[in-house]
């Protein structure tokens, strides 16, 4: 199997909207700048064409899922925190429950699932509960 | 290990993978490709589906993302995701989210799932009447943050269409808020029920203002340290092409026309394939890896080739004799096929959409042919051009959007 063949080479770019210009474009489709102006991003195209990255594009699919790369950056467990929900028992998470309280002695009455928050708004409807399986949706049409 | 490459000289290979591993469901969206629900009726086993991660991997697979229905209601889920992981293999999953427990969000983090996008299709009002389940908005944000704890790297997708589409910056705001570090957006296509309801997809103008609204908020996201990407039928060409795909800013990324069957392909949860998994099943799935096995599929079946050779002599109407005909091919296939019956022909398109503004003229789609009501399957719409200040004829109330409506009207 072979790659395909591309006939349109690397598209450069316009000075005057940062569209792109297609082969032997007369002006901009865009903005009917003239070619003349590019310029500044010859040296650039030039440059992702020796690296090799000109026709570089990033896979994606709409069913998939966005890019990132692998390596996350971990925040501290207090700033990841919504909407002044607080992490009260630092363990790295925004809800509290049951399982937290697992080795501590704090455990409330009764160790229902409970949601702590750091002010004294509203507290917004449940959300699911954990254990309840979501119930499936009926047929529709 | 990338999804990022040289698309037009790689070898043809199925890289990116999207694998739908159940099309049972917890929700009934109304913008459903698929329009999962219930499973298929002979889906993959787990063993099955764990001899095909063996066959993916010899293939050169880098990297594939879970899908359903939702993922997690198969059996196999996470040996699945195991055995993916032990051949070398990236996994993400796409989730609305809703049976997401701390206990589920942590058994993925032991299996080794390397990301999960949830998607959520504008604020919660809006969210909830496009997911058809009242509460869902709430569950997607809590699976978010459940994920996260558990130390799965979290992310996001939203369908954007004419009920969602000024909830983005709002939108934002809440991802952000939760820590997202990436965000997907694409273009709600007529494909499943969404077919079914032509009254809730874009009309191509919107795009005239969508797309710089979108490119502006990316240029703010990045300052926030978080990604947006543009989905592949989101473009194409306008003066923001490099911004919307580009990862970074700076970047001079542009779209290099579908990657179906080229780099990229889908599982479907019986077992056939075909080069996207977004394609229409009826027109694109190139056979089943339980009666062939995958690399011939992959190798030898036309559905999944026609994108393997320049694909200009297939292109008409007005992608034919676009500027950016050679590069862009008419962009995305399923959704160019979604919307006009046969891919080559893309009105979903901002370079089109501004092409016509400038002559003060917009198209409008109009629905003439219903879909049959099968998975992944479309109906057909006409393009009509009319002045770009026409009068835009009943606009109706947010549950009406998401009525059901064949081509004589409402259902």
């Amino acid at each position: 199997m072979t790659a395909p063949s591309h006939d349109s080479g690397p598209l450069q770019r316009c000075d005057d909207c940062g569209g792109f210009l297609p082969p032997q474009a007369a002006a901009c489709p865009n903005c009917t700048a003239s070619p003349s102006r590019l310029g500044s991003r010859l040296g650039k195209v030039a440059l992702q064409a020796a690296t090799g990255s000109a026709f570089a594009m990033t896979l994606m699919a709409c069913y998939g899922a966005p890019y990132r790369e692998p390596a996350v950056v971990e925040r501290p467990p207090n700033s990841m925190c919504e909407d002044g929900w607080t992490d009260a028992d630092s363990d790295g998470s925004c809800e509290t429950n049951c399982a937290d309280y697992a080795q501590s002695s704090a455990a409330p009455p009764g160790c229902e699932p409970t949601l702590t928050r750091a002010s004294d708004d509203p507290v917004p409807d449940d959300p699911p509960p954990d254990d309840t399986p979501p119930p499936f949706p009926s047929d529709e049409e | 290990m990338t999804r990022r490459l040289d698309v037009v000289h790689a070898t043809p290979q199925p890289r990116y993978v999207v694998w739908e591993l159940t099309l049972r469901c917890d929700h009934a969206c109304h913008h459903c490709g698929s329009r999962a629900g219930k499973a298929r009726s002979v889906e993959l086993t787990t063993t099955e589906a764990v001899s095909l991660v063996r066959q993916l991997a010899d293939m050169g697979t880098n990297e594939v993302v879970l899908i359903g229905g939702e993922a997690y209601l198969h059996d196999g889920f996470l040996q699945v995701v195991r055995a993916l992981r032990a051949a070398g293999v990236r996994v993400q999953v796409t989730t609305g989210g809703r049976g997401v427990t701390i206990e589920l969000a942590r058994a993925m983090a032991d299996a080794g799932v390397q990301g999960a996008s949830v998607s959520i299709d504008g604020l919660e009002e809006t969210h909830d009447r496009m997911r058809n389940a009242r509460g869902s908005f709430r569950a997607g944000l809590a699976a978010l943050r459940r994920l996260r704890d558990a130390g799965v790297p979290i992310s996001a997708n939203t369908n954007v269409n004419r009920l969602n589409r000024h909830d983005l910056d709002a939108l934002y705001g809440r991802l952000l808020a939760v820590g997202v570090s990436a965000w997907q957006i694409q273009i709600t296509a007529p494909l499943g029920r969404a077919a079914d309801r032509p009254d809730m997809l874009l009309q191509p103008w919107h795009l005239l203002d969508l797309l710089p609204r979108i490119a502006e908020l990316k240029r703010r996201a990045h300052t926030d340290g978080v990604r947006i990407m543009a989905g592949n039928n989101l473009g194409y060409f306008g003066p923001e092409e490099a911004d919307l795909r580009s990862i970074d800013p700076g970047g001079s990324d542009h779209f290099q026309g579908c990657q179906a069957g080229r780099h990229i392909m889908g599982i479907e949860s019986d077992g056939a394939i075909k080069g996207c998994p977004s394609l229409q099943s009826r027109h694109y799935v190139g056979g089943n890896v339980r009666s062939r096995d995958l690399q011939s599929i992959w190798n030898d079946a036309p559905e999944l080739a026609f994108n393997r050779k320049p694909a200009v002599d297939a292109l008409w109407g007005f992608c034919k004799s676009c500027p950016f005909a050679a590069t862009c091919q008419a962009g995305c296939t399923f959704t160019a096929h979604a919307l006009l019956g046969r891919r080559g022909n893309n009105p979903y398109c901002h370079y089109r959409a501004r092409d016509f503004a400038q002559r003060g003229m917009r198209e409008r789609l109009t629905l003439v042919e219903g879909a049959k009501g099968a998975p992944f399957d479309n109906g057909r719409f006409t393009i009509m051009i009319e002045p770009l200040d026409a009068d835009e004829p009943g606009l109706r109330e947010p549950d009406e959007l998401v009525q059901i409506r064949r081509p004589h009207g409402l259902v």
